[in-house]
């Protein structure tokens, strides 16, 4: 006789219904988990300003420039989020409004991002932050500071690029509005309520495969309803 | 002088096994043809039946071991005896039993024999059911190793002979699930169930 192995889908639909009660508790504890996670969770905006290097002085666009252009890009990259144009940038911010003053280098630099492919004289400069303005605001400082504190002779690390301001174009564009970038809440409850699904199913598998066996003489006492009449030790096959 | 932990260990389980025989011979009700099963395969019923029809032979009881369970017989591999001649061959046998009989250390056992198709047809016929009372009439005690009921219904088949069931479960193998299935199938059939073995239970330090 051919038996089949594992589990059918039937059994295993069987043991969820079997253990709802389990799922039903699993699946509550992560919608209370979820809904507290959502409720102080802050919503994170992000804006993005970017910034073109442009080598055609004369309209002539020729392969040197190209070069030379994505040279500069590369190097603008690293010189936006340098010590020294952060600083400038918090020193402004404190200027502005005192809502400001917590605001320091660290902070500013973990909420920092700058891309651009070595391939492409665009570099974008991305800032995210809980407040809407301040996304705005800052990531306008970073460009405008980094630009503006941008002397012909560059100093990155052991580096020293030596750059011709006159020779290039440096066009940037302002921030754009900040826009949310955080999942929203409803998202998260839905992600919350999968897993808390997924985990309660699991939970009961494993249970009903692994836990399900008899462990103990009590266990076989109580579902066969009838006296345990010997005990068998393990281990030796005496004759 | 000091027993090494295999000799306490042998002990604790000859002793476990004197006590499941003392249970079965002072049960209230008069049990002479056992069947011993379990829910599924791997769960020690083999080894048990042959433990327990040896303690019993040292009780001076006649005893008769039969191993009924024809697909996955056991009782030959553990007595090392031969299986050529068994239960499936009682309709050739024509009532010469002593061909069908082998005897070990006081034990009389009938092996499976060859392995058939539908061995529930042989405890079914008439042959078997002779035997089975020619067995009554010249044994104290008949322990029939029967398959793992929830496996094969050939306990079913030979139902009408027994007066009852131990139900072998062992330790981290036997599941919940199948216990109760297994017990169903005891209770629809009317099968007395004397009791149940716990099997591979862990050593009391």
């Amino acid at each position: 006789m051919q038996y089949e192995d594992g589990v059918s889908i039937k059994e295993i639909f069987y043991m969820i219904i079997k253990n709802l009660r389990l799922i039903i508790l699993i699946l509550l504890v992560f919608v209370i988990g979820g809904l507290l996670y959502t409720c102080n969770t802050k919503t994170v905006y992000q804006s993005t300003a970017r910034i073109l290097v442009n080598t055609d002085t004369d309209g002539i666009i020729t392969s040197e420039g190209v070069t030379l252009g994505l040279r500069l890009a590369e190097t603008i990259k690293v010189w936006l989020s340098d010590e020294v144009v952060i600083n400038e940038v918090v020193n402004e911010l404190k200027q502005i409004d005192e809502k400001y003053e917590e605001y320091d280098i660290n902070r500013i630099e973990s909420n920092l991002s700058i891309d651009g492919s070595s391939t492409t004289l665009f570099v974008t400069v991305n800032y995210t932050d809980f407040e809407i303005e301040s996304s705005s605001l800052i990531c306008n400082l970073i460009v405008e500071k980094g630009i503006e504190t941008w002397d012909d002779k560059l100093e990155i690390g052991a580096n020293i690029e030596t750059v011709n301001k006159s020779n290039f174009f440096v066009i940037a564009s302002p921030a754009s509005h900040a826009i949310e970038i955080s999942i929203s809440r409803e998202l998260y409850m839905i992600l919350f309520v999968l897993v808390g699904g997924i985990v309660g199913c699991t939970v009961s598998l494993i249970k009903e495969l692994i836990l399900n066996k008899v462990i103990s003489e009590e266990d076989l006492e109580k579902l066969t309803k009838s006296n345990i009449i010997g005990v068998i030790p393990e281990g030796i096959d005496i004759l | 002088m000091m027993k090494n932990k295999k000799e306490i260990k042998r002990i604790l389980v000859e002793e476990a096994y004197q006590a499941l025989l003392n249970n079965l011979l002072y049960a209230k009700d008069n049990n002479k043809v056992i069947a011993v099963t379990s829910s599924t395969y791997q769960e020690n019923k083999s080894n048990i039946i042959a433990n327990l029809s040896r303690r019993m032979t040292c009780n001076d009881k006649k005893i008769l071991l039969i191993d009924c369970d024809n697909r996955n017989s056991q009782i030959d591999k553990i007595f090392r005896i031969s299986n050529d001649i068994g239960v499936s061959n009682l309709k050739s046998l024509n009532g010469d039993y002593s061909k069908l009989i082998t005897q070990f250390k006081g034990i009389d056992i009938v092996t499976s024999g060859e392995v058939v198709g539908c061995p529930s047809i042989t405890y079914a016929s008439k042959e078997f059911m002779d035997f089975m009372e020619y067995s009554k009439l010249n044994y104290d005690y008949i322990l029939l190793d029967t398959p793992p009921i929830l496996d094969y219904s050939d306990i079913v088949a030979v139902s009408k002979y027994i007066d009852g069931i131990l139900l072998v479960a062992c330790k981290d193998v036997t599941s919940k699930v199948n216990i109760n299935d297994a017990i169903k199938v005891i209770n629809s059939n009317n099968m007395n169930l004397i009791g149940s073995i716990f099997s591979g239970a862990s050593y009391r330090k």
